[in-house]
């Protein structure tokens, strides 16, 4: 095509902030935006409520076979990694007020390519973890089930027909689908269909469900509490203390609900910083309270493979049904929300690459009747879904954890670049401890990444080898600044 | 064109018939006044307990309809009638055959907002099947007594048997001898908390699909006659309330909503979002029946 800009322009041009502020701006841009006021308190719970739910109710059945009695130093490195990184966000969502996430931050301010694989990791980090959610939810569902009527669903509707051997995928097991976790997924599309979203206050009745279930958890399992399930501590060394630091990483994506709100908060030079690590605070003593009380129980080897751990934990030790049933019934209410959480996430980034065209037009429809973006809700539940129903959950998590630092490593290097190239830019944060910080957070990301299963890597190459070829191909050509650099070229000639 | 006027001796009906003689003098029509009572048992009874209360009611309907004769005086040929009925539905659409209307128009329920509508029972019931489009005075409605009808706006939500309702809407500006405005309600969505992806997300969706609705909009105004000319707009707002009040409405002015398409064809039938434009408009709504996809192209 001739006057088509080359490839290096088309990977690094930027979307201008001023089209960006514009896409998002609300019915009465010129009249003075009434401004929400979310308040500092509401600000942590968002934090709270969106992180926990997406892990800690199963992911020391994965991590206690890799770190031992160890996971507990896992589960305060990866908190505060996830610290760093969200106070680098903060700033950057400060910065460029917009919606969508990195992937709009990468846009305005690194170039085209960076956003596309900004965008590739965050599908990693809101698609995958919903899948991985889901498959968690099942477990706890099919606890309730069992309680309640004394058998449980067959094994081959729970689990999927994929195993993952040392991480290798293979066909195996007993499994044929993942059904609740299908279901579940399907629920919160019907849901963001409608256009029913949850509101502050369904968030702050989920903090204080989750929050009680896990207090109720520690409160039961200390008084069967015994030291010597905590030895040996670390039995495979730091080597696994790392390593599980890096899947546990994933336990703490939802934070951006906090970073993301910079144009929301009322002073959010000191009320954001204040959120992010008030959330981090409480959300990592629970994890571990929950993690040192749950290995005083149970020996650390009877960790691995159980299903709805922490009801499992509370059902050997009491000897008593219901408060396992109580924790399970807990954890299916509240990861049922965070699932929902994650759903949209995952939906208004995809709206968002759609609507700069990046993504076939299909994804950026808004449907008439329920004037929500139903063509995108449901391609998302499908894959989101189909994921659930036949991937196993170990795989998830690392993948979710990959993305999910890797899209973390670009905004703390768009956060070094900008106070570079953009000096005078406004921002409503600023990182403290700069340059420190920025590159701590990203030394810690990258020390993560590499703990990470190799596996992981594999796949991880293969999607973004996926995301590439579907970028050349389809998004560079049909990028909405492409079609303003032709009509530029247009108006030269 | 024919209206026929579901009247009760009640300020809905007077509401309603005022809704009626507006539109009626606006293009030379005429009104048919309708009082539904009632059935009695035909057959003597003991005591004539019966034929007492088949006089009464008689008496009751005489009374309502010279009300009504008073209220409409000589500014409108007119017509009233009484008829019993099963039902005040069956009555009216029966009355609505037999004197061939071209427009039911009926009154707003009491509990409804100064200035809105609400439907009672009776409307409720003519809004899932009324066989002619149906006229609904908001409550309080008082149109001064020069007042025209001087537009029609037409409620277009992009989806494709829209189309067929503009055309019908378009068709009824022609026979009105009025302006047609295009409106397309872009109800920002509440956004959901917390977010990831920050906390202006939804207004990313609504611009989207105001720029789609404006589109749409273009379109189907480049496959209408140039009779009637149309207009296009968009009420933009967080509520439905505040949508409608994005946008300048005229007195004398009506908003039409077409039926859903989950209804029969050639009925009305009351979708979500068309009652709540019914429900929140602060201008008279009239509501077309369905018209089938085949009439669309």
């Amino acid at each position: 095509m001739n006057g088509s800009p080359s490839l290096g322009a088309r990977l690094l041009r930027k979307k201008p902030i001023e089209m960006l502020v514009g896409d998002t701006a609300g019915e009465d841009a010129g009249h003075g935006h009434l401004r929400r006021g979310i308040t500092p308190f509401q600000l942590t719970m968002f934090g709270v409520g969106s992180t926990i739910g997406t892990g800690i109710f199963f992911v020391l059945a994965q991590t206690v076979p890799t770190a031992g009695p160890a996971v507990i130093i896992s589960f305060i490195i990866a908190g505060i990694v996830a610290g760093l990184t969200a106070l680098c966000y903060a700033e950057m969502a400060s910065m460029i007020p917009v919606s969508g996430s990195s992937y709009s931050y990468a846009y305005a301010t690194l170039g085209e390519g960076v956003a596309y694989f900004v965008a590739s990791c965050l599908i990693l980090e809101y698609g995958i973890s919903a899948s991985a959610v889901a498959v968690g939810w099942s477990g706890y569902l099919n606890k309730v089930i069992e309680i309640v009527f004394g058998h449980g669903l067959p094994a081959a509707l729970l689990s999927a027909p994929l195993v993952a051997d040392g991480y290798s995928l293979a066909f195996g097991g007993d499994g044929i689908i993942n059904l609740p976790a299908v279901i579940l997924v399907f629920m919160c599309c019907l849901l963001l269909i409608r256009g029913s979203k949850e509101s502050a206050k369904a968030n702050a009745i989920m903090v204080l469900i989750k929050m009680g279930v896990l207090a109720m958890f520690v409160l039961i399992a200390v008084t069967g509490f015994s030291a010597s399930n905590l030895q040996p501590f670390a039995p495979f060394g730091f080597t696994g203390i790392s390593s599980a630091a890096g899947t546990i990483f994933f336990t703490y994506v939802g934070l951006d609900a906090v970073s993301t709100a910079g144009e929301e908060v009322e002073n959010p030079k000191r009320n954001l910083p204040l959120a992010i690590i008030a959330a981090l605070i409480i959300v990592t003593s629970l994890y571990v309270l929950v993690a040192v009380t749950a290995l005083g129980v149970q020996p650390a080897g009877e960790f691995a493979g159980q299903e709805a751990g922490l009801a499992t934990i509370l059902q050997n030790l009491t000897g008593h049904d219901w408060p396992a049933l109580v924790l399970a019934a807990g954890a299916v209410i509240s990861v049922f929300s965070v699932t929902l959480v994650v759903l949209y996430g995952q939906t208004r980034i995809l709206f968002a690459m759609a609507r700069d065209g990046m993504l076939p037009e299909l994804f950026d429809r808004v449907n008439p009747r329920t004037m929500s973006p139903v063509a995108c809700t449901i391609v998302v539940a499908i894959f989101v879904g189909a994921i659930a129903a036949f991937v196993p959950d170990a795989i998830l998590w690392d993948l979710t954890s990959m993305g999910t630092l890797v899209a973390f490593i670009v905004v703390s290097t768009g956060v070094m670049i900008l106070r570079r190239t953009r000096p005078d830019m406004q921002r409503g944060f600023r990182v403290p401890f700069y340059p420190v910080l920025p590159i701590l957070s990203i030394v810690a990301c990258c020390w993560l990444i590499f703990n990470l299963n190799p596996t992981v890597f594999k796949l991880f190459g293969v999607w973004l080898v996926f995301a590439a070829i579907f970028y050349f191909a389809y998004s560079a050509r049909n990028s909405r600044l492409e079609k303003k650099a032709a009509a530029a070229a247009a108006a030269r000639s | 064109m024919r209206y026929l006027v579901g009247y009760s001796a009640d300020q809905g009906g007077r509401e309603a018939l005022a809704l009626g003689i507006l539109l009626a003098r606006s293009n030379g029509g005429d009104l048919v006044v309708c009082t539904i009572l009632p059935e009695t048992w035909g057959h003597p009874s003991m005591a004539r307990v019966d034929a007492e209360y088949a006089t009464f009611l008689e008496q009751h309907a005489k009374k309502a309809l010279d009300k009504a004769r008073a209220q409409v005086g000589k500014r409108v040929p007119a017509e009233f009638v009484s008829r019993s009925a099963p039902s005040a539905r069956e009555g009216l659409f029966a009355t609505a055959e037999d004197v061939s209307a071209d427009c039911i128009v009926l009154g707003s329920a009491r509990a409804a907002r100064a200035g809105s509508f609400l439907e009672g029972s009776v409307t409720s019931s003519v809004l899932y099947s009324a066989p002619v489009p149906v006229a609904l005075a908001p409550r309080g409605y008082a149109p001064g007594p020069r007042t025209q009808l001087r537009r029609v706006t037409c409620a277009f939500s992009a989806a494709p048997e829209s189309g067929a309702t503009v055309r019908a809407a378009a068709r009824l500006c022609v026979v009105l001898k009025v302006p047609l405005r295009l409106t397309t309600f872009v109800v920002r969505d509440q956004q959901m908390y917390p977010s990831g992806v920050g906390y202006h997300a939804e207004n990313m969706v609504s611009n989207q699909w105001r720029s789609q609705a404006m589109a749409a909009q273009k379109k189907i105004i480049a496959t209408l006659p140039p009779k009637p000319p149309v207009t296009s707009s968009i009420s933009d707002g967080k509520t439905w309330k505040a949508a409608f009040n994005s946008i300048p409405w005229k007195d004398g002015e009506m908003i039409a909503v077409g039926s859903s398409s989950l209804g029969p064809l050639l009925r009305v039938f009351l979708g979500s979002n068309a009652a709540k434009i019914v429900r929140n408009a602060p201008v008279p709504c009239i509501v077309l029946p369905r018209h089938g996809a085949a009439e669309a192209e």
